[in-house]
């Protein structure tokens, strides 16, 4: 109670620089929650190509992007030594135009030929309803964060690229990329995708061969990283070849970067904020010479004073750390639920984030009242009592 | 019987700037005895608020040694020294020096809690204290809201809430009235009568002094003159 009162002695320079430091805290709240959620996107990215050897068109960036690939590629790669099974896969964007240019994963339409089940580890689970099956010709299943931007129910129906299709489960929330995806049966998605090819590429392809990516599933105890090379060797180059530290390299040491960035930008924000705290308790120890010399002469020893100094220091980090979580929060929330960035989450505050933010902003404000604290209790008692 | 304090060849200099020194004492001894009262005189700049300074631990000399009641405390460390501001030594200022954000009350105990007796006691002790100095009406009052002699009283008490052995007052009548200053004089001489407790007053004022057993005449960092008042 005296350490509130103390600080708030001067209204307007405490909370000028209480807020100083919830700015800070609030773009750390906000930035970080960016991080944290590309984070979980990369780490599902990680866990699903984990295990796996994928192939796409050779012309594709960096085996992410949609141009087809025949699912002839299948036979021929299934039968590579040390490939235990292959699956046609075909991924394109649920929207035929984006309009808006999403952080996260943009919405996806999801179909595989079911020759994965039993291989693929990474299976997304359902919420409500039930998993989509291969011979759900004209079904869908949605994920989490479509249900609103699709009006999707389980027994009801969405409509996808113009055509109808009954919803027989969504998905669970993963918080990564399968929360904006649909997933269809194959044949259900080749239609659509036709469609979407220009007419010199479409009539060069059958539409029952259509493919963007085979998924390989290497053999037991093989490495696939390892795989990557022999499937090359022998597909051509024609085709993409991507093993899990392509996923790496290609994904997860870029976004390191950009973490690095926004943690940096953040903490200089709140360094700036740290300085205000250092001002503020300089000039507070100066206008209270006068007490520091009273309370010395009545007992005080130099460390009662530090602490004192101290706790107003780290009073000021916490509220303003508290101040700089409840705005962030706010922000982050409200960002959410608008579809502002699209309809996938771009924010995630994690309970270590938010509780991070506030201990750093303490640990900010009793590190930024070392110094003035400790020029506090080397004051002279006498000297100090004369200052007027 | 033996010394409550006692100065022996204390000399304490102080610099204002380049080559530009002041001598506030130079030599000074001096024997205060257990339960004595002494005024401490002489002009402006003649070293007495230095000597009481010195005595009471809040400055220490540059030379000389300074005994309270059997410790010396010029050689000892800061947080000894401010445990013997805080439990033998009780300091009374012309200027009050109260928190001024702080109760009548809080002043009171917060010397206590530096002694390491817990809020809680310090409180109770406080509350006793500024009862029986008159103040049981004003403890939730700040300074401001008092008058200069119950700020005086407050300083008093605070002085005595760890019973020290001795107190110390400079010029604790400089900012008061006749009538409060009378009223200040008269409680410290019947604190000392009642529990014994050694009284080292700085003050310029006859009055003041008269109302001690000894006086001490200072000039230019030394003592001149010590003698018992003529009774």
């Amino acid at each position: 109670m005296r350490t509130l009162r103390n600080v708030f002695r001067r209204k307007t320079r405490a909370v000028l620089t209480i807020v100083g430091i919830a700015i800070g805290v609030l773009a750390l709240v906000v930035m970080g929650s960016v991080a944290e959620k590309l984070q979980l996107l990369v780490d599902g990215g990680t866990a699903y190509y984990a295990d796996k050897v994928i192939i796409t068109d050779g012309s594709t960036f960096a085996g992410f992007g949609m141009s087809p690939i025949s699912a002839d590629v299948l036979v021929d790669a299934e039968k590579i030594d040390g490939i235990e099974r292959a699956s046609v896969t075909l991924n394109f964007l649920l929207d035929d135009d984006v309009q808006m240019m999403s952080m996260g994963t943009p919405p996806m339409v999801d179909a595989t030929d079911f020759r994965d089940e039993g291989y693929e580890d990474f299976v997304t689970p359902v919420a409500e309803g039930r998993a989509l099956e291969a011979m759900d010709a004209g079904k869908v299943a949605v994920g989490a964060d479509l249900v609103q931007q699709l009006d999707a129910e389980v027994g009801g129906t969405v409509e996808i690229r113009g055509r109808s299709f009954e919803v027989v489960g969504i998905h669970e929330r993963t918080l990564s990329a399968p929360d904006s995806t649909v997933r269809m049966t194959l044949a259900d998605a080749q239609d659509i995708f036709i469609e979407t090819l220009p007419d010199s590429v479409a009539e060069n392809l059958e539409v029952e061969d259509l493919a963007t990516s085979i998924v390989l599933f290497p053999e037991e105890g093989l490495d696939p990283d390892a795989m990557v090379d022999v499937v090359a060797e022998e597909l051509g180059d024609s085709y993409n070849v991507q093993g899990p530290a392509g996923f790496e390299q290609l994904v997860k040491e870029p976004l390191q970067i950009f973490n690095y960035l926004i943690y940096t930008v953040a903490l200089i924000a709140l360094i700036v904020g740290g300085l205000s705290i250092i001002n503020t308790m300089t000039m507070s120890v100066s206008e209270r010479t006068r007490e520091i010399g009273i309370r010395k002469a009545i007992g005080a020893t130099r460390g009662a004073v530090m602490r004192q100094f101290i706790a107003e220091a780290a009073l000021i980090g916490l509220l303003g750390g508290l101040l700089g979580l409840a705005l962030g929060a706010a922000s982050v929330f409200g960002a959410n639920g608008s579809d502002l960035y699209g309809t996938s989450e771009l924010f995630l505050l994690t309970p270590r984030l938010a509780l991070g933010s506030v201990a750093f902003s303490l640990v900010l404000g009793v590190l930024a009242g070392l110094y003035p604290a400790w020029h506090a209790s080397r004051l002279s008692p006498v000297e100090a009592l004369r200052y007027e | 019987m033996a010394n409550a304090l006692s100065l022996r060849d204390v000399t304490r200099r102080y610099q204002l700037g380049k080559d530009n020194y002041i001598d506030a004492l130079r030599g000074v001894s001096l024997d205060v005895e257990t339960g004595d009262t002494v005024a401490i005189m002489g002009p402006s700049g003649s070293g007495k608020s230095t000597l009481m300074h010195v005595a009471g631990g809040l400055d220490v000399p540059d030379r000389g040694e300074v005994w309270v009641g059997d410790t010396r405390i010029d050689t000892t460390g800061d947080r000894r020294l401010a445990a013997i501001r805080s439990q033998r030594i009780g300091f009374v200022f012309q200027g009050f020096n109260l928190l001024n954000t702080l109760t009548a009350l809080e002043n009171v105990a917060l010397a206590g809690e530096y002694a390491g007796l817990g809020r809680r006691a310090s409180t109770q002790r406080a509350r006793e204290l500024l009862g029986r100095l008159g103040l049981g009406e004003r403890l939730r009052h700040k300074p401001a809201e008092l008058s200069g002699g119950e700020q005086q009283r407050v300083a008093v008490a605070r002085a005595l809430v760890n019973e020290p052995s001795v107190l110390m007052a400079d010029e604790p009548t400089g900012n008061l009235d006749s009538a409060n200053s009378a009223d200040i004089i008269g409680l410290l001489s019947q604190i000392n009568q009642e529990t014994g407790m050694t009284l080292l007053l700085v003050t310029h004022d006859l009055g003041v002094a008269s109302a001690c057993h000894r006086r001490v005449e200072m000039l230019d960092g030394h003592i001149v003159e010590a003698e018992p008042v003529a009774s």
